[in-house]
């Protein structure tokens, strides 16, 4: 089980604009070069973003995106589910038809349902704004090494 | 994040394994008829389950498969790692490389990593046919 490749450069996308737009709006291409991903890909993954107000944006040539939302209020568990649709470890369609009796039903309840649970608790647990925190504290933690 | 079939199909055998086969040889057969789970894939499923010891074939007219280990003992988290294809995020660490940024990105994947194995490490075969049995 893995987080697709596109959770995973969302997110990293998304935490890089909670950075470097905390004073004025962030284009893509600057993203596009700071973390190595394609413009056209993060255009993709930006226009969901928006739709769902985690990002708002500014038109134009001059134009960028910047954070739509208080950083706290926003978690991994919002960013995932918008980029990557639920975060269910089995598909809810596939879930439903079950005879009561039968092992798949039983396993349905009392495992899947029980690890959705955990999962959907855990992303919803982490906000961008420790996210940002955190990386900055990594950030400043590395200068260090140089002295060892 | 999905779980791919064959450990779904893979963790509904052994317990229909488990319910069914009254320590006798269990047959693929039955098991596709009672699981509703086609008889090519469940061979397929078999063979990797033989070839890391979860179960042993007897071959012959009467032949089948046997658990090799106890329902206690055979975890979700095992099937998981036998039956997936996919590698680890573990694993996958070792693809990523060293920068700042990547190391981060580990950080909060194995947070989730590891909110699901530590599940799955819990959850034995024994268990979901406890309540199977209770439902």
């Amino acid at each position: 089980m893995r987080i697709s490749t596109k959770g995973r450069y969302g997110l990293r996308a998304i935490i890089d604009l909670a950075i470097h737009s905390t004073k004025e709006h962030v284009s893509l291409k600057h993203i596009a070069e700071r973390q190595n991903i394609s413009e056209a890909y993060l255009e993709q993954m930006f226009a969901s973003m928006r739709k769902a107000g985690l990002v708002k944006s500014i038109k134009g040539p001059q134009g960028g995106y910047y954070i739509g939302e208080k950083l706290e209020n926003i978690t991994v568990g919002q960013v995932l589910r918008v980029l990557e649709g639920d975060m269910n470890v089995i598909d809810q369609d596939t879930m439903i038809q079950k005879e009561e009796k039968s092992i798949e039903y039983c396993i349905q309840k009392n495992v899947w349902e029980q690890m959705n649970m955990c999962l959907n608790e855990t992303v919803d647990r982490i906000t961008l704004e420790k996210l940002v925190s955190d990386y900055k504290k990594l950030l400043g933690g590395f200068p260090d090494m140089y002295y060892i | 994040m999905k779980i791919s079939s064959k450990v779904t199909y893979g963790i509904i055998s052994i317990v229909d394994i488990v319910l069914n086969s009254k320590n006798k040889v269990c047959n693929l057969k039955e098991i596709s008829k009672r699981q509703n789970i086609s008889l090519k894939y469940l061979e397929q499923i078999f063979c990797t389950l033989k070839r890391k010891k979860i179960v042993k074939s007897i071959k012959g007219a009467q032949g089948g498969y046997v658990l090799l280990k106890n329902p206690e003992e055979i975890t979700l988290f095992m099937l998981f790692n036998i039956l997936s294809n996919e590698c680890s995020l573990e694993n996958r660490a070792e693809e990523i490389s060293g920068s700042i940024k990547d190391i981060f990105e580990k950080k909060y994947l194995f947070e989730m990593q590891k909110v699901l194995d530590d599940y799955t490490k819990n959850i034995t075969i024994y268990e979901i046919v406890n309540s199977f049995y209770n439902s």
